[in-house]
């Protein structure tokens, strides 16, 4: 019964990871921002603002449901910033008549199980040298 | 939970890494050996429960588990959740480097509590089960206290998001405070000598 509430719990939630990417490019005039923590978790309704060298506001707007929003260029060099929420933001410079580099052209996977296997194998093998290190010390 | 790098004034970044790194050192410093695979299973614990998202309306909050990791571990918790948070801040890019110290500061220290509970002597069954409870669920709410003061002291900006912050981990301490009741009450049936975790622990 225990197992099966822990597991459940576990299951039924899915794998998110709360790194906010941000994608933006301008066409005709218009800045295009796309944000997003995941593959299938876009940044919903987040602040976007857009700041001057001296991080005066240019313009404040927030993405919709998709984690998209449009907007007349300000000027042709500014600071985009992308807030989550509670801690949560990111900041990237832009330059009209470009765009920013995508990591990657897939998005972000909901379940990196690769890095986490990484991560855990990092713990394994952090905690086994620490292990032999202090057992040394130890042993005359 | 992971306050994002470029965010926090500086003076905050400092106090925080300075605190914490007092702490962790003094956590290594103390470390035995036998207790080293104890905290690697609970550092892995860590890390990998940050990855378990949980809806909050608009919102959305990770699992935590601070809580059974501090009962288990008591001091060494520090040990675990850097480790751990180092990992997630590489190689995923939660929270990050020069925000390491305060998010280690603002989910390790209150694991503390849930040592001192679980030191607490109890034998009824019904007690028992609601100390464990409050094991999960007192953590987080204290870590959800310093996140949101931090944010606060941060700046007068950043107090919507310290609100936002309080109010959305509400639902996630319940669910933490079931999820260590069930966790420690399936170590107790299946393993109870891991359990026995000694009181000298908190203090060196």
């Amino acid at each position: 019964m225990l197992r099966i509430s822990l597991l459940s719990l576990v299951c039924l939630s899915t794998l998110y990871a709360h790194k906010i990417n941000l994608f933006a490019y301008d066409e005709a005039g218009k800045l295009h921002v796309q944000s997003y923590f995941t593959k299938s978790s876009p940044c919903k309704q987040c602040t976007v603002r857009l700041m001057d060298e001296h991080q005066k506001e240019l313009a404040l707007f927030k993405t919709d449901d998709e984690g998209k929003a449009s907007i007349e260029l300000p000027s042709s060099t500014f600071n985009i910033m992308v807030e989550g929420g509670m801690g949560h933001q990111t900041q990237t410079y832009y330059v009209a008549q470009t765009r920013t580099q995508e990591t990657s052209k897939a998005l972000p996977s909901d379940t990196p199980f690769e890095k986490m296997a990484l991560g855990l194998a990092i713990i394994a093998f952090f905690f086994g040298v620490l292990f032999w290190i202090k057992r040394k010390r130890i042993r005359p | 939970m992971h306050l994002s790098e470029g965010l926090l004034r500086p003076e905050i970044l400092m106090g925080g890494a300075l605190l914490s790194a007092s702490l962790t050192f003094y956590a290594f410093k103390t470390l035995k050996d036998e207790e080293i695979p104890k905290t690697a299973v609970l550092s892995a614990l860590f890390f990998l429960a940050s990855f378990i998202h949980v809806p909050v309306g608009p919102t959305s909050v990770h699992l935590v588990l601070g809580g059974i990791v501090g009962a288990m571990l008591g001091f060494r918790a520090f040990i675990a959740i850097f480790v751990a948070l180092f990992l997630q801040g590489i190689l995923f890019g939660f929270g990050g480097l020069t925000t390491l110290g305060i998010n280690l500061f603002n989910l390790a220290t209150p694991t503390l509590i849930g040592y001192w509970l679980f030191l607490l002597p109890v034998q009824k069954r019904i007690t028992k089960d609601i100390l464990w409870f409050f094991i999960g669920f007192l953590p987080l709410a204290l870590s959800a206290v310093l996140l949101s003061l931090t944010l606060a002291l941060n700046g007068d900006v950043f107090m919507d998001a310290a609100k936002i912050a309080l109010l959305a981990h509400l639902p996630l301490m319940v669910i933490e405070g079931i999820i260590t009741l069930l966790a420690l009450r399936f170590i107790e049936k299946v393993s109870p000598t891991l359990l026995h975790v000694r009181p000298h622990y908190a203090s060196h």
